[in-house]
């Protein structure tokens, strides 16, 4: 984990204000999939409500 | 004389920063023409060598024309939207000839229409026998709409590009104007670092499923790449003419909502949730629109597919209805109904409400098209704004904010280019309308066509064919084009094209 957050903070785009480490994509990622998720299934019980 | 230096300066810079970005685009060749080596694809592998090579010449004659006073020409405002506007035109061309070439395309303006329904990640066309296309001109049609998505002028200026001066101007003339970072280049950097995260963990997602619906690994990896490249980029795009239905896939429809609602979500909201916002989802006026709409739309389409019994049940109804319904608000385009069953099973009430959807799209600075959630936002936030100053006394000043990123003052001149905005998609979207009609296309049907097209969603009603109209072909490239441009950089164009013309005939 150390080594991939070193090799983001050493990679050139970090420099340049762009320094995710992993974690940070992934729980980002995560969280954006979740609010899809939640809204997908928000759909479907409505759709079975209507 | 010194008017006459400063016309030539500005084509030199127009002609330099135009020829980096066809070459940039051009370049991009280099992955269909590997593809073509390695599957033995003879003859789309002499049409790729043949188009790059005329991308690349035409590209270093366009920075050489400009070359020489490059160091001492500042890139002004009307500069980065040209270059902007020119760069898509230029490279719908040039992009287009590996299609003509192909065989698969009945004219080269065909071709166009196609190119330019990558780009612009609208999803339309016109291209012949889908299914016996070779697979790297396939993979070179999901290129261009993934690159078109984040746009072409952003991959300039992220790969290219050492210099910021003037980045700025251009990188708004392609339709995106919000600053994530201070710097332009590292915004483009972090557009394309967010798409590029996306892309290994969508393809990698969509290789999974493909598997197990029954697809061989190497086929799965392809029609994962194909399939996230046009779902992130709002594109509508498949790799097969029965597009989504080719999958007959539940599990495989549900991963590409997830994935073209991610992507048609703002960069800059993006960017928030990566740094640990997490009010931002629902603090932000953009997603309230986005999402208050979706809920709206969709809640009408089931109404109005359940008043007509259209489908057997819920799941159903889910599947083809607010699947549709989705797809046309993020403005997508991925189809698994045929055309003509949204003409002759949907009902006039919910094509009339896939329209509007169509029109709304997805939010701005993403791959989306429509007039965009942030301006119904804004516009209906303007509105409440000036019905609570005329109930406050007059003597009193009150100031209206709304979130987008950070808080905002709502002041009158964002009320009025966001509805300007909106009012030149409504005049793009009737005249397409009117055009339809006089072409003899029943009106619900040309209105839909016209919606898909101005919002670069990419639906079919089954207007657009190869035996349309060669005027109705045109307007929709246009319409694709002003569309996903946003208007402004266009008529710069055209405002500096007619200021050419009429130096020219002064001095004549």
């Amino acid at each position: 984990m150390l080594k991939i957050k070193k090799q983001f903070t050493k990679n050139k785009w970090s420099k340049s204000e762009i320094s995710f480490n992993l974690k940070e994509i992934l729980t980002g990622v995560l969280r954006e999939v979740l609010y899809m998720s939640i809204l997908i299934v928000i759909l479907l019980v409505m759709t079975k409500l209507v | 004389m010194k008017q006459s230096k400063r016309n030539i300066n500005d084509l030199k810079v127009i002609s330099y920063y135009t020829g980096y970005i066809v070459i940039g685009t051009g370049l991009l060749m280099i992955i269909p023409i590997l593809i073509a080596l390695f599957l033995q694809e003879k003859e789309p592998l002499i049409d790729f060598i043949i188009s790059i090579n005329i991308s690349l010449i035409i590209g270093f004659i366009l920075m050489i024309l400009g070359h020489s006073n490059k160091e001492k020409i500042y890139v002004e405002w009307k500069h980065g939207l040209v270059i902007a506007s020119l760069s898509w035109i230029m490279l719908m061309i040039l992009c287009a000839i590996p299609y003509y070439l192909s065989n698969h395309m009945v004219s080269f303006l065909d071709a166009c229409f196609d190119v330019m329904s990558g780009f612009t990640t609208t999803g339309v066309f016109l291209l012949q026998d889908l299914d016996h296309l070779s697979v790297s001109l396939n993979v070179w049609r999901h290129i261009l709409t993934f690159v078109g998505g984040q746009g072409m002028v952003v991959l300039a200026l992220t790969f290219l590009t050492s210099k910021t001066q003037g980045a700025y101007k251009m990188y708004v003339g392609e339709g995106k104007d919000i600053a994530l970072l201070p710097n332009t280049r590292n915004t483009t950097r972090l557009i394309w670092f967010i798409s590029l995260v996306y892309l290994i963990i969508g393809t990698f997602v969509f290789w999974v499923n493909g598997i197990i619906i029954g697809l061989n690994p190497l086929s799965a990896l392809y029609h994962g790449f194909c399939i996230f490249a046009s779902a992130w980029s709002t594109g509508g795009f498949g790799p097969m003419s029965q597009n989504m239905l080719y999958y007959h896939s539940f599990s495989y429809e549900i991963v590409t909502v997830i994935f073209f609602m991610i992507g048609a979500l703002n960069f800059g909201f993006h960017y928030t949730v990566w740094r640990g916002n997490k009010k931002e989802i629902y603090k932000n006026i953009e997603m309230q629109s986005f999402f208050i709409t979706i809920m709206i739309t969709s809640f009408l389409v089931v109404m109005g597919l359940n008043k007509f019994d259209v489908y057997p049940n819920a799941i159903a109804t889910f599947r083809k209805g607010v699947y549709g319904l989705l797809s046309a608000h993020t403005t997508t385009g991925f189809m698994n109904v045929y055309a003509r069953q949204f003409a002759l099973e949907w009902g006039d009430f919910s094509i009339v409400v896939m329209t509007i959807a169509m029109l709304i799209g997805g939010c701005a600075c993403s791959t989306a098209g429509g007039f965009k959630a942030l301006r119904v936002g804004i516009v209906f936030k303007g509105i409440i704004a000036d019905i609570k100053k005329s109930l406050v006394s007059e003597n009193r000043v009150k100031t209206f904010k709304y979130h987008h990123i950070k808080d905002q003052v709502l002041d009158s001149d964002v009320v009025k280019s966001s509805a300007l905005i909106i009012l030149c998609y409504m005049i793009l979207f009737i005249g397409g309308t009117l055009l339809g009609c006089f072409y003899n296309y029943p009106i619900l049907e040309s209105a839909f066509e016209s919606a898909s097209v101005t919002g670069n969603v990419g639906l079919s009603i089954g207007v657009t064919s190869i035996t349309m109209p060669q005027v109705l072909k045109i307007y929709y490239i246009v319409a694709m084009y002003l569309g996903r441009l946003e208007f402004i950089s266009v008529f710069v164009l055209i405002g500096f094209a007619i200021g050419g013309v009429k130096k020219i005939c002064a001095r004549k």
